[in-house]
């Protein structure tokens, strides 16, 4: 090969590996064959045009990414598209880099600005470019580029998206994790076997996207809480928490979005199960035996909760999902532990009430997603440490946009909904192709965490693997089909139902079809409904103008999230959650009403008499209570409501908390379309205040 | 006055509410039936809160629900007794 013309060159290349190179020809050549297609003559050529173009400018220095920037322009004019998408280099420019370090991103409000969080961004942007141009098909990519659909969590392409487990694995197999620097026996004391779930909800947190959730946590730390005094539970809930809440020096600065779930009672499928203890040896007594040790732990977690943070903050993580089930009726003391989490919910709102009814099971993770526990979970359940699941990944449907495609038309309007949900499945599939070429690789791949096995089969049992369905904006979507919004007519609101039953059955005949779970969810979307609003303003013009909600002139627009009513109706709470929860049996992921408190501080016998009445009375899966706070940055103070300024101090160094879609966070995080929403929300202040709540249905 | 009855393909019990049904028509009432695979009947059962087959309501003019049997299947009797009882409760 002649390097006759470029000898003379006094040309140096910056390359990506931090060196500088003379120029060489050759080296797009190699590029060229190595990465594509495109033949040796071929790839010859278009380097010495590239060649020329660069002498003919004089340059003294190059970068690399400089070069393979002109190769790709000189693919395009040889009509070598196809090549120019292999050879394509994934990347940032300089600006976007140098905002991104000195201000903070409001996509996720559970991400603080730091430079963690910034190398978190960085690395998101490329795999996100990365999975629109190579994971998923073009047809797909385009429909989430267009905001027909969202695919969430791209930035995580490379990992499923939630996981829920129990914490017997940790106690049964210690801390043996792939690639771990040392391995730990299973753990003796309940403040090691803290340590290690909190260690190991790390560990997953850098294999999935979102959330990690524990099942029955107080149970079954029950069997090494023997003998404690009171103090003692009560310093163990204290650390659990705070070590949850303070992981903000985990992946990228995020706290782990952490579920642990509560029962009162020992659930039937646990009661006979012979328990685990220290050493991960069994105590020789069931679970069933155990019921004392459990109440005394979740009576103290809640306890931790009621008093807040060193400044009476609420905590943001772990959330406490208590299970109300018919059992939890017949258990001695519910009455003073009902009493106990509704006093947190209406003074810091962790609570979150979970409906079991029948006898249903569930496990709850992410914002609002829960496994129901079918039959082969069951018997799962006799071996604890087998129950963990997982959700593949997330994908929601704008509903508003399908409505301005068919204006109006119903025939047209369900057609179109099966192409929407034939798109997500397809999306879904692609995704999981992916991750099981990931998997494949074993313990010296990617996820080699998640093909672990320790009790004979992987961590991640990928047949039991859920891909999730999400909506935004069905209000939206009835308001364009009818000309009202769901809470305006019968009509209106049977309309919704109808859309939601299509969804339904669509999903039940992809997942025979496909051999996979499909399953609705409704999207916690804190950032897709602002998305899509965004979108659809800029390509459905005054149509959109006429749907979105919020504030145009603002730009703080957004679509009520998933199938809820529109969040400013002012609608009685019991009603609202009895409406909402009509929809939540078609929702098989799990459910959830928010309801806003606002300012208010109802007594706990006006909440505990609520959820009684939700349980029986309603089909609700899941509620929680949000009240809103002030914090003070002067005087670290925390107030009741939203202020300008610090009730205590006067500063107006102050900000907002409350919860964003299902957990807590500050306002000043927040995107616009939130802001928006947030301004809308109706506060159910006077109602709940009132002694008889509930009484209406 | 109305009954709606609604049912789901491989039922055990459904075939045997549907003969109730088909009765209650032949006697003169007013019924209706979903089936349980179908957007319209999903939709209708949702708002109904039913979520066990063969469900079967009776419903006032005002669709109040009137009498329930809910995953079980009441005699035609019985359903006649029901909407007999309404009948003779809003004359009186
Ligand atoms: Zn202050």
């Amino acid at each position: 090969m002649s390097n006759v013309e470029t000898t003379d060159m006094a040309l140096f290349v910056r390359t990506s590996e931090e060196d500088f190179r003379s120029w060489d020809r050759q080296k797009i050549v190699d590029a060229l064959v190595r990465e594509t297609y495109i033949d040796e003559d071929t790839a010859i050529r278009i380097s010495k045009e590239v060649e020329s173009q660069i002498i003919a400018s004089n340059l003294k220095i190059i970068t690399a990414p400089l070069i393979r920037e002109l190769v790709d322009a000189k693919l395009i004019e040889h009509g070598l598209e196809r090549a120019r998408w292999m050879h394509t280099r994934l990347g940032m420019p300089l600006y976007d880099v140098n905002q991104l370090i000195l201000h903070p991103n409001r996509e996720n409000a559970n991400v603080p600005h730091g430079p963690e969080a910034t190398n978190l961004t960085l690395a998101e942007h490329i795999k996100k470019e990365y999975a629109l141009l190579a994971l998923f098909s073009q047809e797909v990519a385009d429909a989430h580029l267009r905001g027909d659909i969202h695919i969430h969590d791209l930035g995580f392409c490379d990992r499923p998206y939630c996981s829920g487990q129990s914490l017997e694995y940790v106690k049964k197999f210690g801390l043996n994790l792939p690639n771990a620097l040392s391995m730990a026996k299973p753990a003796k004391h309940p403040e090691v076997l803290l340590a290690h779930m909190v260690k190991f909800a790390a560990a997953l947190q850098g294999n999935f996207a979102g959330a990690i959730g524990w099942d029955a946590v107080n149970l079954f730390f029950a069997p090494y809480l023997s003998g404690m005094s009171d103090r003692e539970i009560r310093q163990l809930a204290q650390i659990m928490i705070f070590e949850f809440s303070q992981q903000a020096v985990a992946r990228g600065g995020q706290a782990i979005f952490s579920d642990i779930n509560i029962y009162w009672e020992v659930p039937s499928h646990f009661e006979n199960v012979p328990a685990i203890g220290p050493g991960g040896i069994y105590t020789g007594k069931t679970y069933g035996q155990y019921l004392e040790e459990s109440q005394r732990f979740a009576r103290a977690l809640f306890d931790v909760y009621l008093e807040g943070d060193a400044s009476g903050r609420p905590f943001f993580f772990p959330k406490p999902l208590v299970h109300i089930t018919e059992k939890f009726f017949k258990t001695p003391g519910h009455q003073d532990f009902l009493f106990h989490i509704c006093e947190v919910a209406a003074e810091k709102g962790n609570t979150y009430f979970v409906f079991d009814r029948g006898d249903t099971a569930k496990i709850s993770e992410c914002c609002r997603l829960s496994f129901k526990l079918r039959a082969e979970d069951l018997e799962d359940a006799k071996e604890p440490w087998k129950m963990r699941y997982c959700a593949l990944q997330n994908v929601t449907l704008n509903l508003p946009r399908v409505g301005y495609e068919v204006k109006g038309d119903n025939c047209r309007l369900f057609e179109r909904l099966g192409d929407l949900m034939e798109l997500a499945a397809e999306a879904h599939m692609q995704k999981r192709v992916f991750i099981e070429k990931l998997l494949a690789l074993g313990e010296s791949g990617p996820l080699s965490l998640l093909t672990m096995s320790r009790d004979g089969e992987p961590y991640l049992r990928l047949e039991r693997a859920s891909h999730l369905i999400g909506m935004v904006g069905l209000n939206e979507l009835v308001k364009i089909q009818t000309g009202q919004e769901m809470h305006e007519s019968k009509e209106a609101f049977m309309m919704g139902l109808k859309i939601i039953s299509h969804l339904k059955l669509l999903a039940d005949r992809l997942s025979s079809k496909h051999k996979m779970h499909f399953v609705l969810e409704q999207t916690p979307a804190e950032s897709t409904s602002y998305r899509f609003a965004k979108l659809d303003l800029r390509h459905y013009g005054s149509a959109a103008e006429k749907t979105v909600q919020g504030d145009l002139a603002k730009g703080e627009v957004y679509y009520t999230n998933s199938t809820y009513l529109n969040v400013s109706a002012p609608i009685n709470p019991i009603e609202r959650v009895r409406q909402e929860g009509l929809f939540h049996p078609l929702i098989e992921a799990g459910a959830l009403t928010h309801i806003w408190l606002g300012e208010a501080r109802p007594s706990r016998e006006s909440l505990a008499n609520f959820v009684v009445k939700t349980f029986q009375k309603t089909l609700n899966d899941q509620i929680a209570f949000s009240p809103e706070f002030t914090t003070c940055n002067s005087c670290s103070q925390t107030a009741r409501g939203l202020k300008e300024t610090c009730p205590y101090c006067g500063s107006d160094q102050v900000d907002g908390i409350t919860r964003i879609t299902g957990y807590f966070t500050k306002i000043s995080s927040w995107n616009k379309g939130k802001r928006g929403e947030l301004r809308d929300r109706y506060r159910n202040q006077i109602y709940l205040q009132r002694e008889s709540v509930g009484n209406e249905i | 006055m109305k009954f709606k009855l609604f049912w789901k393909e491989g039922c055990p019990m459904c075939p045997a509410a549907k003969n109730v049904i088909h009765q209650l028509i032949c006697s003169g009432y007013q019924a209706m039936e979903y089936d349980l695979e179908t957007t319209e009947g999903l939709a209708e059962a949702a708002f109904y809160a039913v979520l066990s087959t063969p469900t079967i309501i009776l419903l006032d003019e005002q669709d109040n629900s009137i009498a329930e049997w809910r995953g079980k299947v009441p005699t035609f009797e019985e359903a006649q007794a029901a909407a007999s009882a309404w009948q003779t409760a809003k004359v009186s």
